[in-house]
Protein backbone atom coordinates (compact mmCIF):
# COMPACT_ATOMS: atom_id res chain seq x y z
CA UNK A 1 0.00 0.00 0.00
CA UNK A 2 2.69 2.39 0.99
CA UNK A 3 4.77 1.66 -2.39
CA UNK A 4 1.78 2.31 -4.16
CA UNK A 5 1.41 5.81 -2.65
CA UNK A 6 4.98 6.10 -3.25
CA UNK A 7 4.60 5.28 -6.78
CA UNK A 8 1.19 7.55 -7.61
CA UNK A 9 3.17 10.13 -5.71
CA UNK A 10 6.13 9.96 -8.37
CA UNK A 11 4.13 9.86 -11.47
CA UNK A 12 2.24 13.30 -10.10
CA UNK A 13 5.93 14.91 -9.43
CA UNK A 14 7.43 13.42 -13.07
CA UNK A 15 3.94 14.87 -14.88
CA UNK A 16 4.56 17.94 -12.50
CA UNK A 17 7.99 18.64 -14.24
CA UNK A 18 6.49 18.32 -18.49
CA UNK A 19 5.56 21.80 -19.98
CA UNK A 20 2.13 20.83 -21.08
CA UNK A 21 0.51 19.18 -17.18
CA UNK A 22 -2.47 20.79 -15.55
CA UNK A 23 -0.59 20.74 -12.43
CA UNK A 24 -3.85 21.29 -10.13
CA UNK A 25 -5.29 18.92 -11.83
CA UNK A 26 -2.64 16.06 -10.83
CA UNK A 27 -2.40 17.78 -7.40
CA UNK A 28 -6.14 17.19 -7.22
CA UNK A 29 -5.92 13.48 -8.92
CA UNK A 30 -2.67 12.33 -6.07
CA UNK A 31 -4.76 13.24 -3.05
CA UNK A 32 -7.56 11.85 -4.17
CA UNK A 33 -5.74 8.02 -4.99
CA UNK A 34 -4.10 8.57 -1.65
CA UNK A 35 -7.06 8.60 0.71
CA UNK A 36 -6.88 7.04 3.80
CA UNK A 37 -9.04 7.32 6.70
CA UNK A 38 -7.35 6.29 9.90
CA UNK A 39 -4.69 9.06 9.84
CA UNK A 40 -4.37 13.10 8.74
CA UNK A 41 -4.77 14.19 5.62
CA UNK A 42 -1.08 14.57 4.56
CA UNK A 43 -1.32 17.49 1.88
CA UNK A 44 1.06 14.78 -0.49
CA UNK A 45 -0.26 16.69 -3.55
CA UNK A 46 0.61 19.83 -3.21
CA UNK A 47 4.04 18.98 -1.83
CA UNK A 48 6.72 20.04 -4.22
CA UNK A 49 7.12 23.55 -5.55
CA UNK A 50 6.09 23.52 -9.78
CA UNK A 51 2.58 23.06 -8.43
CA UNK A 52 2.87 26.05 -6.05
CA UNK A 53 4.49 28.32 -9.21
CA UNK A 54 1.25 27.32 -11.37
CA UNK A 55 -1.00 29.02 -8.93
CA UNK A 56 -1.53 32.70 -9.33
CA UNK A 57 -3.67 33.83 -6.50
CA UNK A 58 -5.04 32.70 -3.02
CA UNK A 59 -7.98 31.25 -4.09
CA UNK A 60 -6.19 29.08 -6.44
CA UNK A 61 -4.39 27.63 -3.53
CA UNK A 62 -7.29 27.13 -1.47
CA UNK A 63 -9.06 25.24 -4.25
CA UNK A 64 -5.93 22.91 -4.08
CA UNK A 65 -5.85 22.36 -0.85
CA UNK A 66 -9.09 21.17 -0.16
CA UNK A 67 -9.47 17.52 1.24
CA UNK A 68 -11.94 15.04 -0.50
CA UNK A 69 -15.67 15.87 1.36
CA UNK A 70 -15.85 12.08 1.65
CA UNK A 71 -12.90 11.67 3.58
CA UNK A 72 -12.92 14.55 5.92
CA UNK A 73 -16.38 13.23 6.92
CA UNK A 74 -14.94 9.89 8.00
CA UNK A 75 -12.25 11.06 9.42
CA UNK A 76 -11.90 11.27 13.20
CA UNK A 77 -12.08 14.81 15.07
CA UNK A 78 -8.66 14.24 16.35
CA UNK A 79 -7.53 13.59 13.03
CA UNK A 80 -9.27 16.39 11.58
CA UNK A 81 -7.68 18.93 14.04
CA UNK A 82 -4.30 17.54 12.81
CA UNK A 83 -5.47 17.61 9.37
CA UNK A 84 -6.24 21.30 10.13
CA UNK A 85 -2.72 21.95 11.89
CA UNK A 86 -0.87 20.86 9.13
CA UNK A 87 -2.81 22.95 6.07
CA UNK A 88 -0.04 24.36 3.98
CA UNK A 89 -1.64 27.90 3.84
CA UNK A 90 -1.65 28.00 7.76
CA UNK A 91 1.09 30.15 8.10
CA UNK A 92 -0.18 32.90 5.84
CA UNK A 93 -1.84 34.86 8.78
CA UNK A 94 0.85 35.89 8.77
CA UNK A 95 0.89 38.27 5.83
CA UNK A 96 -2.11 39.86 7.31
CA UNK A 97 -2.03 43.58 9.47
CA UNK A 98 -4.59 41.67 11.88
CA UNK A 99 -3.99 38.35 11.92
CA UNK A 100 -7.04 37.13 13.55
CA UNK A 101 -8.75 38.57 10.17
CA UNK A 102 -6.12 36.58 8.52
CA UNK A 103 -6.49 33.69 10.23
CA UNK A 104 -10.51 34.05 9.47
CA UNK A 105 -9.71 34.18 5.71
CA UNK A 106 -7.69 31.22 5.87
CA UNK A 107 -10.77 29.22 7.56
CA UNK A 108 -13.17 30.28 5.41
CA UNK A 109 -10.96 29.15 2.61
CA UNK A 110 -10.53 25.64 4.05
CA UNK A 111 -13.00 22.89 3.97
CA UNK A 112 -11.15 20.93 6.88
CA UNK A 113 -12.56 23.72 9.56
CA UNK A 114 -15.87 23.70 8.10
CA UNK A 115 -16.45 20.03 8.81
CA UNK A 116 -14.47 20.77 12.45
CA UNK A 117 -17.06 23.15 13.13
CA UNK A 118 -19.65 20.34 12.79
CA UNK A 119 -17.82 18.10 15.37
CA UNK A 120 -19.44 18.05 18.91
CA UNK A 121 -15.99 17.23 20.02
CA UNK A 122 -14.01 19.71 18.44
CA UNK A 123 -13.16 21.95 21.35
CA UNK A 124 -12.30 19.11 23.48
CA UNK A 125 -9.93 17.27 20.66
CA UNK A 126 -8.40 21.21 19.99
CA UNK A 127 -7.73 21.61 23.60
CA UNK A 128 -6.12 18.41 23.50
CA UNK A 129 -3.47 19.25 20.66
CA UNK A 130 -3.20 22.85 22.54
CA UNK A 131 -1.69 21.30 25.70
CA UNK A 132 0.73 19.15 23.96
CA UNK A 133 2.41 22.03 22.16
CA UNK A 134 5.66 22.20 24.06
CA UNK A 135 7.08 25.60 24.00
CA UNK A 136 10.72 24.51 24.85
CA UNK A 137 10.72 21.89 21.93
CA UNK A 138 9.53 24.66 19.39
CA UNK A 139 12.39 27.58 20.74
CA UNK A 140 14.81 24.38 20.46
CA UNK A 141 14.20 23.58 17.00
CA UNK A 142 15.88 25.15 13.71
CA UNK A 143 13.44 27.08 12.01
CA UNK A 144 13.43 24.63 8.57
CA UNK A 145 10.82 24.15 5.93
CA UNK A 146 10.00 20.87 7.64
CA UNK A 147 9.91 22.38 10.98
CA UNK A 148 7.41 24.65 9.66
CA UNK A 149 5.32 21.54 7.62
CA UNK A 150 5.28 19.89 10.97
CA UNK A 151 4.11 22.15 13.59
CA UNK A 152 7.57 23.06 15.51
CA UNK A 153 7.44 26.88 15.41
CA UNK A 154 6.63 30.31 16.59
CA UNK A 155 3.86 30.49 14.16
CA UNK A 156 2.36 27.60 14.79
CA UNK A 157 2.05 28.48 18.02
CA UNK A 158 0.72 31.82 17.05
CA UNK A 159 -1.72 29.75 14.29
CA UNK A 160 -3.09 27.68 17.33
CA UNK A 161 -3.71 30.63 19.36
CA UNK A 162 -5.74 32.46 16.60
CA UNK A 163 -7.70 29.84 16.10
CA UNK A 164 -8.70 29.53 19.56
CA UNK A 165 -9.24 32.92 20.00
CA UNK A 166 -11.52 33.39 17.05
CA UNK A 167 -14.90 32.62 18.36
CA UNK A 168 -15.01 30.09 15.26
CA UNK A 169 -15.64 27.00 18.19
CA UNK A 170 -18.30 28.44 20.10
CA UNK A 171 -18.27 25.74 22.53
CA UNK A 172 -14.60 26.63 23.67
CA UNK A 173 -15.99 29.05 25.56
CA UNK A 174 -18.42 26.90 27.78
CA UNK A 175 -17.77 26.42 31.43
CA UNK A 176 -16.71 22.78 30.67
CA UNK A 177 -13.52 23.79 28.54
CA UNK A 178 -12.93 27.33 29.39
CA UNK A 179 -11.04 27.10 32.49
CA UNK A 180 -9.46 24.34 30.86
CA UNK A 181 -8.32 26.53 28.09
CA UNK A 182 -7.04 29.14 30.54
CA UNK A 183 -5.08 26.86 31.94
CA UNK A 184 -2.77 25.81 29.14
CA UNK A 185 -2.76 29.58 27.59
CA UNK A 186 -1.25 30.65 31.11
CA UNK A 187 1.12 27.33 30.81
CA UNK A 188 2.23 28.60 27.24
CA UNK A 189 2.50 32.11 28.10
CA UNK A 190 4.79 32.20 30.76
CA UNK A 191 6.66 29.31 28.89
CA UNK A 192 7.00 31.87 25.91
CA UNK A 193 8.14 34.98 28.60
CA UNK A 194 11.36 32.41 29.22
CA UNK A 195 12.61 32.64 25.49
CA UNK A 196 12.12 35.91 24.90
CA UNK A 197 15.46 36.23 23.19
CA UNK A 198 13.62 33.72 20.85
CA UNK A 199 9.77 34.74 20.14
CA UNK A 200 8.91 38.06 19.92
CA UNK A 201 5.79 39.93 21.03
CA UNK A 202 4.02 38.90 17.69
CA UNK A 203 4.01 35.45 19.22
CA UNK A 204 3.95 36.10 22.53
CA UNK A 205 1.06 38.77 22.31
CA UNK A 206 -1.52 35.93 21.47
CA UNK A 207 -1.44 34.07 24.00
CA UNK A 208 -2.38 37.31 25.88
CA UNK A 209 -4.88 38.01 22.99
CA UNK A 210 -6.45 34.57 23.61
CA UNK A 211 -6.32 35.41 27.12
CA UNK A 212 -8.11 38.35 26.75
CA UNK A 213 -11.13 36.46 24.21
CA UNK A 214 -11.20 34.19 27.49
CA UNK A 215 -11.73 36.65 29.96
CA UNK A 216 -14.55 38.60 28.07
CA UNK A 217 -16.28 35.08 27.13
CA UNK A 218 -15.95 33.83 31.20
CA UNK A 219 -19.42 34.57 33.11
CA UNK A 220 -17.59 35.66 36.10
CA UNK A 221 -14.76 37.75 34.81
CA UNK A 222 -15.82 40.90 37.22
CA UNK A 223 -14.42 42.97 34.39
CA UNK A 224 -14.90 46.91 34.73
CA UNK A 225 -16.56 48.48 31.56
CA UNK A 226 -12.84 50.27 30.62
CA UNK A 227 -11.35 46.84 30.98
CA UNK A 228 -13.82 45.51 28.72
CA UNK A 229 -13.41 48.40 26.51
CA UNK A 230 -9.30 47.52 26.66
CA UNK A 231 -9.70 43.95 25.60
CA UNK A 232 -12.70 44.57 23.27
CA UNK A 233 -10.14 46.49 21.51
CA UNK A 234 -7.45 44.53 21.85
CA UNK A 235 -9.04 41.41 20.33
CA UNK A 236 -10.12 43.74 17.71
CA UNK A 237 -7.13 44.70 16.61
CA UNK A 238 -6.15 40.63 16.71
CA UNK A 239 -3.90 41.26 19.40
CA UNK A 240 -2.08 44.23 18.42
CA UNK A 241 -1.19 46.80 21.13
CA UNK A 242 -0.16 50.25 19.79
CA UNK A 243 2.42 50.35 23.20
CA UNK A 244 4.07 48.27 25.40
CA UNK A 245 1.81 49.71 28.11
CA UNK A 246 -1.43 47.86 26.68
CA UNK A 247 0.69 44.92 26.63
CA UNK A 248 1.41 45.08 30.10
CA UNK A 249 -2.47 46.74 31.55
CA UNK A 250 -4.22 43.60 29.32
CA UNK A 251 -1.72 41.21 30.84
CA UNK A 252 -2.87 42.60 34.27
CA UNK A 253 -6.52 42.39 33.29
CA UNK A 254 -6.17 38.76 32.41
CA UNK A 255 -4.45 37.66 35.06
CA UNK A 256 -6.33 39.68 37.86
CA UNK B 1 -1.64 33.45 43.03
CA UNK B 2 1.44 31.96 43.00
CA UNK B 3 1.06 32.06 39.03
CA UNK B 4 0.06 35.76 39.23
CA UNK B 5 3.09 36.87 41.18
CA UNK B 6 5.55 34.93 38.50
CA UNK B 7 3.56 36.26 35.74
CA UNK B 8 3.61 39.56 37.03
CA UNK B 9 7.23 39.53 37.21
CA UNK B 10 7.49 38.22 33.93
CA UNK B 11 5.80 40.72 32.26
CA UNK B 12 7.71 43.45 33.98
CA UNK B 13 10.74 41.57 32.47
CA UNK B 14 9.06 41.85 29.15
CA UNK B 15 7.91 45.21 29.22
CA UNK B 16 11.63 46.42 29.45
CA UNK B 17 12.07 43.81 26.40
CA UNK B 18 9.03 45.36 24.49
CA UNK B 19 9.53 48.95 24.02
CA UNK B 20 6.90 49.67 21.80
CA UNK B 21 5.45 53.10 21.10
CA UNK B 22 3.41 55.06 18.90
CA UNK B 23 4.65 57.95 16.03
CA UNK B 24 3.01 60.08 13.89
CA UNK B 25 3.91 60.52 10.37
CA UNK B 26 2.71 63.17 8.06
CA UNK B 27 0.81 62.71 4.43
CA UNK B 28 2.04 65.02 2.08
CA UNK B 29 -0.45 67.69 2.36
CA UNK B 30 0.29 67.62 6.45
CA UNK B 31 -1.98 64.95 7.69
CA UNK B 32 -1.41 63.09 10.80
CA UNK B 33 -1.19 59.50 10.51
CA UNK B 34 -1.17 57.31 13.67
CA UNK B 35 1.85 54.71 13.26
CA UNK B 36 3.08 52.12 15.46
CA UNK B 37 7.17 51.23 16.57
CA UNK B 38 7.15 47.32 17.27
CA UNK B 39 10.13 45.30 18.09
CA UNK B 40 11.57 43.25 16.05
CA UNK B 41 10.68 39.45 14.94
CA UNK B 42 13.10 37.26 16.48
CA UNK B 43 15.93 35.81 14.42
CA UNK B 44 14.06 32.18 13.91
CA UNK B 45 10.72 33.94 13.54
CA UNK B 46 12.33 35.94 10.76
CA UNK B 47 13.59 32.75 8.67
CA UNK B 48 9.96 31.21 9.65
CA UNK B 49 8.70 34.22 7.75
CA UNK B 50 10.73 34.40 4.70
CA UNK B 51 10.62 29.68 4.18
CA UNK B 52 6.41 30.31 4.46
CA UNK B 53 6.57 33.22 1.58
CA UNK B 54 9.20 30.76 -0.34
CA UNK B 55 7.83 27.75 -0.19
CA UNK B 56 3.84 28.75 -0.73
CA UNK B 57 4.88 31.77 -3.16
CA UNK B 58 7.77 30.72 -5.10
CA UNK B 59 7.27 32.96 -7.73
CA UNK B 60 7.62 36.02 -6.05
CA UNK B 61 11.19 38.00 -5.58
CA UNK B 62 12.21 38.58 -2.17
CA UNK B 63 13.08 42.14 -2.08
CA UNK B 64 14.04 42.68 2.02
CA UNK B 65 13.69 40.08 4.80
CA UNK B 66 10.56 40.23 6.92
CA UNK B 67 10.45 42.32 9.52
CA UNK B 68 7.69 43.86 12.25
CA UNK B 69 9.76 47.39 11.95
CA UNK B 70 6.84 48.46 9.15
CA UNK B 71 4.31 46.60 7.31
CA UNK B 72 2.37 47.40 3.70
CA UNK B 73 0.52 50.41 4.23
CA UNK B 74 3.34 52.36 5.75
CA UNK B 75 6.22 50.74 2.97
CA UNK B 76 3.88 52.20 0.38
CA UNK B 77 2.37 55.18 1.41
CA UNK B 78 4.76 56.30 4.09
CA UNK B 79 8.45 54.84 3.71
CA UNK B 80 8.47 55.19 -0.06
CA UNK B 81 7.60 58.65 0.01
CA UNK B 82 10.88 59.35 2.57
CA UNK B 83 9.04 58.71 6.26
CA UNK B 84 10.00 56.99 8.97
CA UNK B 85 9.83 53.10 9.36
CA UNK B 86 6.83 52.48 11.49
CA UNK B 87 3.81 50.20 11.26
CA UNK B 88 0.33 51.61 10.06
CA UNK B 89 -3.05 50.10 10.56
CA UNK B 90 -5.74 50.90 8.49
CA UNK B 91 -7.93 51.60 11.38
CA UNK B 92 -11.62 51.48 11.50
CA UNK B 93 -13.04 52.23 7.72
CA UNK B 94 -9.40 52.59 6.49
CA UNK B 95 -9.96 56.39 8.83
CA UNK B 96 -5.85 55.94 9.34
CA UNK B 97 -4.87 55.36 6.10
CA UNK B 98 -7.59 56.74 3.80
CA UNK B 99 -5.76 60.59 5.03
CA UNK B 100 -3.05 59.67 2.33
CA UNK B 101 -5.96 60.11 -0.25
CA UNK B 102 -8.08 61.63 0.74
CA UNK B 103 -8.06 65.77 0.56
CA UNK B 104 -4.61 65.23 -0.08
CA UNK B 105 -1.82 64.73 -2.84
CA UNK B 106 -3.23 60.81 -3.86
CA UNK B 107 -6.74 60.50 -5.26
CA UNK B 108 -7.98 57.74 -7.24
CA UNK B 109 -6.98 56.94 -11.01
CA UNK B 110 -7.06 54.99 -13.23
CA UNK B 111 -4.32 52.19 -13.32
CA UNK B 112 -2.12 54.03 -16.00
CA UNK B 113 -1.95 56.93 -14.14
CA UNK B 114 -1.66 55.58 -10.99
CA UNK B 115 1.44 55.13 -8.27
CA UNK B 116 -0.55 53.40 -5.36
CA UNK B 117 -2.30 50.60 -5.21
CA UNK B 118 -5.02 49.53 -2.24
CA UNK B 119 -6.67 45.79 -1.98
CA UNK B 120 -10.01 46.73 -0.91
CA UNK B 121 -11.02 43.49 1.16
CA UNK B 122 -7.39 42.30 1.68
CA UNK B 123 -6.28 45.25 4.18
CA UNK B 124 -2.98 45.67 1.76
CA UNK B 125 -1.01 48.11 -0.20
CA UNK B 126 1.18 47.93 -3.09
CA UNK B 127 3.48 50.19 -5.27
CA UNK B 128 4.25 49.70 -9.00
CA UNK B 129 8.09 47.93 -9.59
CA UNK B 130 9.97 48.98 -12.17
CA UNK B 131 9.54 45.72 -13.47
CA UNK B 132 6.74 45.98 -16.06
CA UNK B 133 3.51 44.58 -14.73
CA UNK B 134 4.76 43.39 -11.35
CA UNK B 135 3.81 45.21 -7.69
CA UNK B 136 6.14 45.47 -4.56
CA UNK B 137 4.78 45.12 -1.31
CA UNK B 138 5.03 44.25 1.97
CA UNK B 139 3.32 40.91 3.35
CA UNK B 140 2.30 41.69 7.41
CA UNK B 141 5.94 41.90 9.05
CA UNK B 142 7.20 38.96 6.53
CA UNK B 143 9.67 40.22 3.65
CA UNK B 144 9.25 42.93 1.18
CA UNK B 145 8.65 40.84 -2.11
CA UNK B 146 8.20 41.48 -5.81
CA UNK B 147 5.12 39.97 -6.89
CA UNK B 148 2.18 39.65 -9.73
CA UNK B 149 -0.44 41.94 -8.87
CA UNK B 150 -2.82 39.12 -8.16
CA UNK B 151 0.12 36.69 -6.44
CA UNK B 152 -0.48 37.34 -3.05
CA UNK B 153 -2.14 36.03 0.20
CA UNK B 154 -5.07 38.34 -0.28
CA UNK B 155 -8.77 38.01 -0.96
CA UNK B 156 -10.10 38.56 -3.40
CA UNK B 157 -6.88 40.86 -4.97
CA UNK B 158 -8.71 41.42 -8.26
CA UNK B 159 -10.81 44.18 -6.27
CA UNK B 160 -8.02 46.83 -6.04
CA UNK B 161 -8.19 50.61 -6.35
CA UNK B 162 -5.66 52.79 -7.52
CA UNK B 163 -3.95 56.00 -6.58
CA UNK B 164 -2.07 58.74 -8.18
CA UNK B 165 -1.54 62.60 -7.96
CA UNK B 166 -5.01 63.93 -7.45
CA UNK B 167 -6.57 66.55 -9.79
CA UNK B 168 -8.46 69.25 -8.13
CA UNK B 169 -11.11 71.07 -9.62
CA UNK B 170 -13.90 73.09 -8.91
CA UNK B 171 -15.61 76.93 -8.97
CA UNK B 172 -14.56 79.99 -7.26
CA UNK B 173 -16.56 82.49 -5.56
CA UNK B 174 -16.79 86.53 -5.92
CA UNK B 175 -17.64 88.54 -3.29
CA UNK B 176 -20.64 89.79 -4.97
CA UNK B 177 -22.51 87.05 -5.46
CA UNK B 178 -23.38 85.35 -8.94
CA UNK B 179 -24.59 88.51 -10.39
CA UNK B 180 -23.06 90.52 -13.50
CA UNK B 181 -20.00 92.25 -13.24
CA UNK B 182 -20.15 96.15 -13.91
CA UNK B 183 -16.88 97.63 -16.08
CA UNK B 184 -14.59 99.52 -13.19
CA UNK B 185 -16.25 97.50 -10.43
CA UNK B 186 -13.51 95.67 -8.33
CA UNK B 187 -14.43 92.33 -6.86
CA UNK B 188 -12.56 89.51 -5.09
CA UNK B 189 -12.56 86.22 -6.54
CA UNK B 190 -11.22 82.99 -3.99
CA UNK B 191 -11.78 79.04 -4.41
CA UNK B 192 -15.20 78.19 -3.17
CA UNK B 193 -14.81 75.52 -0.77
CA UNK B 194 -18.00 73.94 -1.19
CA UNK B 195 -15.52 72.29 -4.03
CA UNK B 196 -12.89 69.92 -2.54
CA UNK B 197 -10.04 71.66 -1.30
CA UNK B 198 -6.82 70.01 0.07
CA UNK B 199 -6.26 69.78 3.33
CA UNK B 200 -4.37 73.15 5.22
CA UNK B 201 -5.72 74.86 1.77
CA UNK B 202 -4.94 77.86 1.77
CA UNK B 203 -1.31 77.42 3.11
CA UNK B 204 0.95 75.08 1.38
CA UNK B 205 0.03 75.67 -1.55
CA UNK B 206 0.76 78.83 -4.50
CA UNK B 207 -2.06 80.43 -6.81
CA UNK B 208 -1.47 81.53 -10.02
CA UNK B 209 -4.49 83.29 -11.43
CA UNK B 210 -5.94 83.79 -15.68
CA UNK B 211 -8.51 85.78 -16.68
CA UNK B 212 -9.21 85.11 -20.92
CA UNK B 213 -11.95 85.76 -23.12
CA UNK B 214 -14.42 82.88 -23.11
CA UNK B 215 -14.90 83.15 -26.91
CA UNK B 216 -11.26 83.23 -27.81
CA UNK B 217 -9.20 82.11 -24.95
CA UNK B 218 -7.18 85.37 -25.27
CA UNK B 219 -5.29 86.59 -22.26
CA UNK B 220 -6.75 89.64 -21.31
CA UNK B 221 -4.51 90.80 -17.90
CA UNK B 222 -3.60 93.98 -18.40
CA UNK B 223 -5.47 95.01 -21.13
CA UNK B 224 -9.14 94.23 -20.51
CA UNK B 225 -8.90 93.46 -16.63
CA UNK B 226 -6.62 94.34 -14.00
CA UNK B 227 -5.71 92.09 -11.82
CA UNK B 228 -4.54 92.15 -7.69
CA UNK B 229 -3.88 89.11 -6.06
CA UNK B 230 -2.20 87.67 -2.71
CA UNK B 231 -2.21 84.22 -3.09
CA UNK B 232 -5.87 82.32 -2.81
CA UNK B 233 -7.41 85.67 -3.60
CA UNK B 234 -7.75 88.08 -6.65
CA UNK B 235 -9.04 91.67 -6.92
CA UNK B 236 -10.08 91.93 -10.71
CA UNK B 237 -11.42 95.23 -12.55
CA UNK B 238 -12.75 94.78 -15.89
CA UNK B 239 -12.27 97.77 -18.59
CA UNK B 240 -14.63 96.30 -21.16
CA UNK B 241 -17.77 94.19 -20.84
CA UNK B 242 -18.00 90.88 -22.18
CA UNK B 243 -17.98 87.09 -21.12
CA UNK B 244 -14.68 86.72 -19.14
CA UNK B 245 -13.44 83.26 -17.78
CA UNK B 246 -11.40 83.62 -14.82
CA UNK B 247 -9.29 80.75 -13.35
CA UNK B 248 -6.77 79.71 -10.41
CA UNK B 249 -4.45 77.32 -10.68
CA UNK B 250 -3.03 75.84 -8.06
CA UNK B 251 -0.34 74.46 -7.24
CA UNK B 252 1.80 72.59 -4.79
CA UNK B 253 5.76 73.19 -5.09
CA UNK B 254 6.09 73.22 -8.67
CA UNK B 255 3.61 70.79 -9.07
CA UNK B 256 0.23 71.48 -10.51
CA UNK B 257 -2.69 70.14 -8.39
CA UNK B 258 -5.75 71.98 -10.42
CA UNK B 259 -8.14 74.76 -11.59
CA UNK B 260 -11.16 76.56 -10.10
CA UNK B 261 -12.87 78.98 -12.69
CA UNK B 262 -15.63 81.06 -12.86
CA UNK B 263 -17.25 82.40 -15.42
CA UNK B 264 -17.76 86.67 -14.86
CA UNK B 265 -20.19 87.87 -17.55
CA UNK B 266 -19.41 92.18 -17.58
CA UNK B 267 -22.06 94.51 -18.49
CA UNK B 268 -21.63 98.56 -19.01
Amino acid sequence: MKQRHLLLLLSALLFACSENLDVKKVAQQAETRSLQVDRPYMFDGVSNLAIWRSFTSLEDRQQACQVPEELLKSMSTADLVETCMRYPLAGLYMAYNNELYGLQVIMDGFNGFQELKKREDAAEKLLDYYEKIDIDEIVRTEPTWEAIRTGKTAMHIGYVELILSSEFIPSLYDDKHIERMKKAMDEKYESKLKHTDKLSMFTVGKSLLLGARTKLKAKNSDLSDEEKTLLTRFVRHGGMAESGEEYTNVSRIINK
Amino acid sequence: MKSFILSFLLIVFAFNSYADGTITVYTKFGQKVEGILLTELSYNEKIEQLLIVQNTYPNVVILSEATSSYNCHSYAWNMVEGGESCWINAGSDNSNLKKYWSLDYYGERTEESAAKIFYCDGDHSAVFSSVSGMYESKWGAGPLVRHLPTDCPYKNSENRKYYGKAIYSGGLSCNVGTREIYVGEECEYTIDTSYDVPYNYPLSFTYIWKVAEEKTGDDVIGTDAMVSNSGQAARIVFNRSGIFTIECEMYWGTEYMGTYAYQAIVTP
